[in-house]
Parts: structure tokens; C-alpha cells; sequence
């Protein structure tokens, strides 16, 4: 139940009580059952955002202060300039352990500002001694010195940081020529505080972490993969989706809001885009069979974890599809639309096959044709069971960009394309109005 | 976690924190204090915005190493440079090892790019940086001076290894002199 329900019924007991409805044990036994109805308190927030934002402003503007270089200053006053704001913040650091280690605005503030000094002494060092730009041991030293921050504040922004920075550092790795495959350790560290958060459905910030994971992790992976094989991105990029999709849907509390479920809402935005890219016969045209990477760029051992990552997360798709797919037969209806989207790892394994064997990517594209088509219907069948408007319409926005992308590059004749526009037009028009009319008998059954 | 080991840790982190920078801070000045002085030539230079502030880029002009076995060395691989003065006073990368050297002097770098006679490495120290409102200053004056063939170096010492650039010379002055006289 909704805390803001709980709070309701914990000021409607004392009526029912006076009454005569409810006896006072039975008021108990309810507080009981329920808890305490903990109501975020919005003012707490507000300070905590405000506290963290003038953190970040403030150790901002020391580093670019820094920035100026005073030639005039010794060595040694620069010295001590760099370390002091450090040391300042930790000394607060220490108290607010100490002593308030209740408040949130606290945590989270001292910690980025720390975070920030740490990075301001380093930056002023390497200016002091004309240190050359090496971006890449610049950034990990600074991310390594400050992730301990996020569990000893357990504090949210430095793990914002944190995340920002190791993928700035895989790609300035990769475009140094080194390789990035140390970012899956450096990711590692921050593990038990995602599982936590994964966990913790009830804090705004724990959300907020799953978020930053998700889009971190669909730009790292781009970034850390060293691409030996050609085209498998393609299946690691399927599988990663899939398990985003399946993974919220199987083991996390559910909750209506979908701003609540970042790995739902990325893992189904992702197997479509990815679907509907797929589509096309180019990409499969594209992957360059030939082009196995073997030069001096590339590095075997980077190489392996390429093939450590396909297996991990195609073993965690496959694994979650067979969970939801045993639990079929129970009369959830949301179980059949899991499983056509929670397909597309699958759908990636067998197109990849099929494409590298043939050589040829006609097989594929057709497949992917007809998946995206039956992602689709399901997705407007589940919506109007449902009565959710928005999921039918999603449902068919899906089958319009199908047949959108399939206007440009096919031979159909216009009169074809221009009957399928239409009948998506007249499908747009019927359910909407089938569902407000649906939307109203039940209002009026109320 | 326990809030005495939260209190523990985050000391423990306060003092790596601190030891970092110490430590960077001690080993540069101790190259500064003990390391073999070298003047390099250098070539027209910009100054860059960036975070840190505004430094100017030292076109060393030679990070040419030709070597026989060009083939051995791949890009990005960490390699020894041993420098060499030679006759005009002059600093040169003479050689290079993918393992330590035993004697010389040397610094400790990577691999560029390699072509069929030569190994090619990123100069270590190519920064210098300097108040914002005199580094577009000094490019100038730097370029002036090298088209009047003025003698234009930067001392950079080396120890173990480690290098660090001392300072920019026009003439014989630093550069912050220079400016300071015009």
C-alpha cells in the first residue's frame, strides 16, 4: 500500500475507534501490520538537492580557480593551496560521520565535495610540475580515490561520478590504443551499492542510481567492447536489453510508475531500437565478415573478455526467458508479452548464426521484419486487455515505424504502402475509441 | 556498517587520499633536486585551454628513435628512451628498450606509432603551464624568437625514469623572465 494511503488510514482510526467500528486493539493490530507510514519529507529533500548543488559549485569553482595559475605563487604555497580544500573537507567529512550521519543533505554534500577537492589537488599538481595530459591515469586515479565515498556516506553522487568517470576513462583508454576491459572491475566496486539500490524500491534515489547504471552501461558497452569478432555487438547489445527487460519484470517489486522501473523502460526502448535497426538489410550488409581484428591494435586478452561478456549475458537472457516461460501457464497475461520481447537475445543468437553462415543477411532481415510486427500486436493486444491507452498506442507507433522504414527501402508498390498507411491509420482511430468507450463503462459501473 | 569502522575507514580513505598527492608532489621534487639537467630543442608551440588552465604544448621535434627492429614494438607499449647529449648541448633520444635500462639516463614512455625503420614515442613532457593572461603572450614571443633564431630550449630533468619539465629558456632567460623584460 502507498505510504500516502497509510497516512490516510492512520488519521481516519481514531474516528472509526470513536465510533465504535473498530476497537482499540484492532487499531493496534492494523498500526501493527502496516508500520510506521514514513512520508518523505520534502523540505529534507529540497536541502539535500540545494546542499549537494552548492557542493558542487563551490569545489567547481576551486578547481577553476586553480585553473588560473599564479606564477607568482612558490611551489610551496601552491602546495598547501592544493592540499587545504581536501583537507577542509575531510575534516568536515569527519564530523559529519561523526555527528550527522542521520542527514542526507549532509552526505551527500560533503562527499562530492570531497570528491571534488580530490580531484582539485590532483589537477593542481599536475599543473605545478607540468605533468603531461595523461587523461587516462589522471582520471582513474582521481574515480579509485573516491569510490569508498559512496559507502561510507552512502551517498548517491559521488556513485554519479564514479560511474561518469570510469567511462571517460574507457574511452580515453580506446582512443589511446589501450583497452578498456579493466572497466568491468572498476564497474565491480560499485556492485554491492547497484544491488542495494535494486533492492530498495522506495528511495528516489536508489531509482535514480539504476538510471545513471542503465544509460552508462548502453554507452560503456559500446566503448569497452574491442569488437574482434565482427558484428557481435550485435547479440551483445540484444542480450544486454534482454536482461534489463526481463531482469526488473523477474525478481523486482513492481510498481505502476514507470519513471520506478529504469531496466524496464531501457530494456524495452533498446530491444526495439535495436529490433527495428535490424531491419534493415545494410547493417546485416555492414558487419564485414573479413575484418577479423587481429592487427596490433588489437589485444587477446581484451579480446577474451568480449567472449566472456557474450557468454554472460546471453547465459543471463536465456536463463531469465526459461524462468518466465515455466511460469506461463499462471493466468498472467503479461507473461505472453515478457516472453515475445524477452525473445529478442534469442532472435539476435539465431540471426547472427544464420547471417555468418550464409554470409547473406536476407534471412535475418525477414525474421526481424516479422518480430518487430509481432511486438507489435502483442503490445496492442496486452493494452487493450489491459485498458491502457498508452500501451496500445505504443503497440501501434511500433507497427508505423515498421512500416515508416520499410517505405524507404522496399519495391512495394505505392498503392501497397499507401493501403497499409491507411489501415494503421484506421487501427490508430478504432482502439482509441474502443478504449474510451471501455474507459467509460467502467467509470459509469463505479 | 558500524559506525566506528565507517569512522575507521573514512580516515583510512582521508589519508590515502592525502597520501596521493603527497606522494606525486615528493616525487616530482625530488627529479627536480636530483635529476640530470637536459636541454631539448623545441618547435613553435600553442597555448590550450583546458581544465587544469592554460598551459603551452612543446613541440619536441624529435621523438624519432631509428631502430632495426621496428616490428618488435607495437603501439601503446610501454618503452625506456635513453637520452643523450650531444655535442651542441643538446638533449637526443638515442635508443630505445622495452625493459629497463641498465645505466644512462632515460625516461619512461610509450610507443606511438612505428614505421619499417624507426620507433616513434610520446615525449612524456610536453606541457608547460603558465597564468592565463601571459600564455598567449608567450606563444608569441616564443615564435618571434624562434624566427630570429634566438636560442630556444626547455630544460627538463630526469631521473630514474621519471622527467620533469624545469622550465622554458628564450635566450638564456625563463621564459617568465623574458616577458617580465620586454
Amino acid at each position: 500500500m502507498k505510504e500516502k494511503n497509510i497516512k490516510w488510514l492512520y488519521e481516519e482510526l481514531p474516528v472509526l475507534i470513536s465510533k465504535g467500528i473498530l476497537t482499540q486493539e484492532t487499531a493496534e493490530e492494523i498500526r501493527k501490520y502496516y508500520g510506521e507510514a514514513d512520508e518523505r519529507n520534502w523540505l529534507k529533500i529540497m536541502i539535500a538537492i540545494f546542499g549537494t548543488l552548492g557542493a558542487i559549485l563551490i569545489g567547481g569553482g576551486i578547481i577553476l580557480i586553480f585553473a588560473k595559475n599564479w606564477d607568482t605563487l612558490s611551489v610551496g604555497a601552491r602546495t598547501v593551496l592544493s592540499l587545504t580544500p581536501l583537507i577542509i573537507s575531510q575534516l568536515i567529512g569527519l564530523y559529519v560521520v561523526l555527528k550527522k550521519s542521520g542527514s542526507m543533505a549532509w552526505k551527500e554534500g560533503i562527499s562530492v565535495f570531497i570528491a571534488l577537492s580530490v580531484g582539485a589537488a590532483i589537477s593542481l599538481i599536475g599543473q605545478t610540475y607540468n605533468i603531461s595530459g595523461d587523461r587516462t591515469s589522471f582520471t582513474i586515479t582521481w574515480m579509485l580515490l573516491i569510490v569508498p565515498l559512496v559507502y561510507i556516506f552512502d551517498a548517491f553522487t559521488p556513485s554519479l561520478i564514479y560511474l561518469a568517470g570510469i567511462t571517460f576513462w574507457a574511452g580515453f583508454e580506446q582512443s589511446e590504443g589501450g583497452h578498456a576491459a579493466l572497466y568491468w572491475v572498476f564497474l565491480g566496486i560499485l556492485v554491492p551499492y547497484i544491488i542495494k539500490a535494486f533492492k530498495n524500491t522506495g528511495s528516489n534515489r536508489s531509482v535514480l542510481v539504476l538510471w545513471a547504471l542503465c544509460l552508462n552501461l548502453c554507452v560503456s558497452l559500446g566503448i569497452v567492447l574491442e569488437k574482434v569478432l565482427p558484428g557481435l555487438w550485435i547479440i551483445i547489445y540484444s542480450s544486454f536489453f534482454t536482461v534489463l527487460f526481463l531482469v526488473e519484470r523477474t525478481y523486482r517489486h513492481k510498481t505502476d510508475s514507470l519513471g520506478q522501473q529504469p531496466f524496464n523502460v531501457m530494456g524495452t526502448m533498446g530491444i526495439l531500437v535495436i529490433s527495428i535497426l535490424l531491419t534493415f538489410e545494410g547493417f546485416w550488409d555492414s558487419i564485414g565478415w573479413h575484418e577479423y581484428r587481429h592487427d596490433t591494435r588489437f589485444n587477446e586478452l581484451a579480446g577474451i573478455v568480449d567472449y566472456i561478456l557474450v557468454a554472460l549475458l546471453l547465459s543471463g537472457a536465456v536463463y531469465l526467458f526459461l524462468k518466465n516461460l515455466n511460469t506461463r501457464n499462471s493466468k498472467n497475461n503479461k507473461n505472453s508479452i515478457t516472453l515475445v520481447y524477452g525473445f529478442a537475445a534469442l532472435l539476435s543468437v539465431i540471426c547472427y548464426l544464420l547471417a555468418s553462415v550464409y554470409r547473406d543477411g536476407s534471412i535475418p532481415v525477414v525474421l526481424y521484419n516479422a518480430y518487430v510486427f509481432v511486438m507489435g500486436v502483442y503490445t496492442i493486444v496486452y493494452g487493450i486487455r489491459n485498458k491502457h491507452m498508452g500501451v496500445t498506442n505504443g503497440g501501434l507507433l511500433i507497427i508505423s515505424m515498421l512500416i515508416i522504414v520499410r517505405f524507404f527501402d522496399t519495391d512495394m508498390p505505392f498503392m501497397v504502402k499507401g493501403l497499409s498507411f491507411i489501415m494503421v491509420g484506421i487501427g490508430f482511430i478504432v482502439s482509441n475509441v474502443m478504449l474510451i468507450k471501455k474507459q467509460k463503462e467502467v467509470n459509469s459501473h463505479e | 556498517m558500524n559506525k566506528n569502522i565507517k569512522v575507521i575507514l573514512f580516515i583510512v580513505l582521508s589519508l590515502i587520499q592525502l597520501a596521493i598527492p603527497v606522494q606525486m608532489i615528493l616525487g616530482k621534487e625530488y627529479v627536480l633536486k636530483n635529476g640530470e639537467v637536459f636541454k631539448f630543442r623545441i618547435e613553435p608551440i600553442d597555448p590550450v585551454d583546458y581544465f587544469r588552465g592554460n598551459y603551452l604544448i612543446i613541440n619536441f621535434n624529435d621523438n624519432k628513435i631509428p631502430v632495426d627492429n621496428s616490428k618488435d614494438y607495437t603501439i601503446n607499449q610501454t618503452v625506456y628512451a635513453i637520452v643523450e647529449n650531444y655535442s651542441d648541448g643538446f638533449a637526443h633520444f638515442t635508443a630505445v628498450s622495452p625493459s629497463v635500462p641498465e645505466s644512462g639516463y632515460y625516461v619512461k614512455t610509450k610507443v606511438l606509432y612505428t614505421d619499417g625503420e624507426a620507433v616513434y614515442i610520446k615525449i612524456p613532457f610536453e606541457r608547460y603551464y603558465m597564468d592565463e593572461s601571459k600564455a598567449k603572450l608567450a606563444e608569441e614571443e616564443y615564435n618571434k624568437s624562434l624566427r630570429d633564431e634566438k636560442d630556444v630550449y626547455a630544460t627538463v630533468r630526469i631521473h630514474n625514469g621519471d622527467a620533469v619539465v624545469d622550465g622554458l629558456y628564450i635566450d638564456g632567460y625563463s621564459i617568465e623572465d623574458y616577458l617580465r623584460n620586454q
